[in-house]
């Protein structure tokens, strides 16, 4: 996949348990030019019958047979799947559709027995970072010490993530705390688009941004998503940058060196 | 890299003869990929290309997105330094690759590399058409130009516009400069079926490409008779 940043749209719960919602956010992954299109495997009859939440954990679950669907999908579309597992068990399914590629949610970074599966099955993984410590995080790096190629993703759980709070300056301590990790990444959580073109520049080597057909939609994770017309857009900016970061060496472009002689002598002389 | 991007709705039975046109470029097929958005057809567009899977990329849209949208998406998916975009109805000439991308590589300022073409009606009457050195953007057909794909993500990607090629040449040519390679590189079927073929919607692309800028602007990249003509009509309405 080159030097260039891997995009990861984080679909979530926005498909609202619609399959065809959940098309449409495959295609407009596909169409931005995002690497992956991302979904959560849970169990929803797992949740404690306390949780304010349940229902909704039941409208939205995707059923494994709706996983291996949305797989199909995506593959004729253009785009890859990947998926975010909430226990051992939907690990498995995600290791049995085939796939080599797995997220790590950033409650999950303390989960040991999902990490140990995870380090014996998968070769490229992302490994999200939120509420956790850097203790934390270095534990679940050795946990994670097979994997070929290992992400680690700098996340705020939050949502919405206030500017004040995005503290991207987290990526360069990740990375030389990290030297021997494939890269650091960042998982977005901040409304609009600007915070992960920001990360980019930073060095940033995966941006996972959540994606929405309608900020309008049930569910608390609309208004914080990029839309249809956002996801290109934050792609786009994300190209840009890339190439505007160049090599770390300084060098003279052609035209410079064109200018270097006329511009030095232009208005007075300059000793040679 | 190039990348080589072939939006194509409905036009299947095309495929045959303009992929191959461009699998069986010079350059060696390391230095180039293709990338086929197929936007939203319901004819047997994707059981040609499953001839070719090996050798191309399909992005499927589930609707019909238009030219703008379509090559945006191939753009964004596209890893070439530079990118051509090739109509699936159309072929790329012997040689269009190297010679357009040298071309590039040797104006390093440029922001695209346009050549000549040959045109060929339902007949199968092949006419030159040859630009003249100063240039002419309304002459240049949007398929068959190379791109430097960082100055086009650079000012935004295609608009979603009937004119969308004159609407970002303006916009790349305001700042950076083309090369013209005088030789052909592209062949042009014309058919009737063509999608610049509907005269309205031809009428009403010109009408939105004036209001967007101008009449002004659009006059310093070249001459051209429908636009004028219908600006003319604007004036007096």
């Amino acid at each position: 996949m080159s030097n260039k940043t891997i995009v990861i749209a984080e679909a979530g719960e926005n498909h609202c348990g619609n399959i065809q919602l959940a098309y449409d956010l495959i295609d407009m992954s596909a169409r931005a030019g995002c690497d992956y299109v991302k979904f959560q495997l849970y169990d929803a009859a797992k949740a404690s019958s306390s949780d304010p939440e349940k229902e909704w954990f039941k409208k939205v679950e995707v059923s494994d047979a709706m996983w291996n669907d949305l797989i199909d999908y995506s593959k004729k579309a253009g785009i890859l799947p990947l998926a975010t597992p909430w226990d051992k068990e939907k690990a498995e399914v995600i290791l049995k559709s085939g796939a080599t590629a797995i997220k790590i949610a950033s409650f999950h970074i303390v989960d040991l027995e999902l990490l140990q599966f995870v380090n014996a099955n998968f070769n490229r993984v992302f490994l999200s970072t939120g509420m956790s410590s850097i203790n934390e995080i270095e534990r679940a790096v050795e946990a994670l010490k097979d994997v070929k190629e290992l992400f680690v993703l700098h996340c705020v759980s939050e949502y919405p993530l206030p500017p004040e709070n995005v503290n991207l300056n987290i990526i360069s301590t990740l990375q030389n705390k990290f030297p021997n990790v494939s890269g650091i990444g960042y998982s977005d959580h901040t409304i609009g688009i600007f915070a992960p073109v920001l990360a980019v520049s930073m060095g940033a080597k995966v941006i996972e941004k959540h994606i929405t057909t309608d900020k309008n939609l049930e569910g608390t994770d609309h208004i914080l998503s990029a839309d249809g017309t956002e996801l290109p857009e934050m792609v786009r900016q994300i190209r840009l940058a890339e190439t505007m970061l160049g090599t770390n060496e300084k060098q003279l472009t052609a035209s410079e060196k064109e200018n270097q002689e006329f511009l030095r002598e232009r208005f007075h002389n300059v000793p040679t | 890299m190039i990348s080589v991007i072939i939006c194509t709705y409905n036009y299947g039975h095309y495929l045959d003869r303009c992929l191959p046109s461009i699998i069986n470029q010079s350059i060696n097929n390391d230095n180039f990929e293709i990338i086929v958005v197929d936007d939203g057809s319901e004819d047997n567009t994707r059981k040609v290309l499953q001839n070719y899977t090996s050798q191309i990329k399909i992005l499927t849209h589930q609707k019909n997105f238009g030219l703008g949208i379509s090559s945006n998406t191939g753009i964004l998916n596209s890893s070439g330094e530079y990118f051509i975009r090739v109509d699936a109805d159309d072929e790329l000439l012997p040689g269009a690759l190297q010679n357009l991308s040298l071309s590039l590589n040797d104006n390093s300022m440029a922001a695209l590399a346009y050549g000549d073409r040959i045109n060929c009606d339902t007949e199968g009457i092949t006419k030159k058409f040859k630009h003249t050195h100063e240039m002419n953007i309304y002459d240049i057909i949007a398929p068959g130009v190379m791109f430097r794909t960082a100055r086009v993500i650079e000012v935004g990607l295609y608009n979603n516009v009937y004119w969308e090629e004159h609407d970002l040449m303006v916009r790349l040519l305001k700042y950076w400069p083309a090369i013209y390679l005088p030789e052909n590189v592209y062949k042009y079927y014309i058919h009737g079926n063509n999608m610049t073929s509907n005269p309205v919607a031809r009428i009403e692309g010109w009408k939105a490409l004036i209001n967007s800028w101008g009449i002004a602007e659009l006059r310093k990249w070249g001459h051209e008779d429908e636009m004028e003509s219908v600006y003319k009509q604007m004036m007096m309405e």
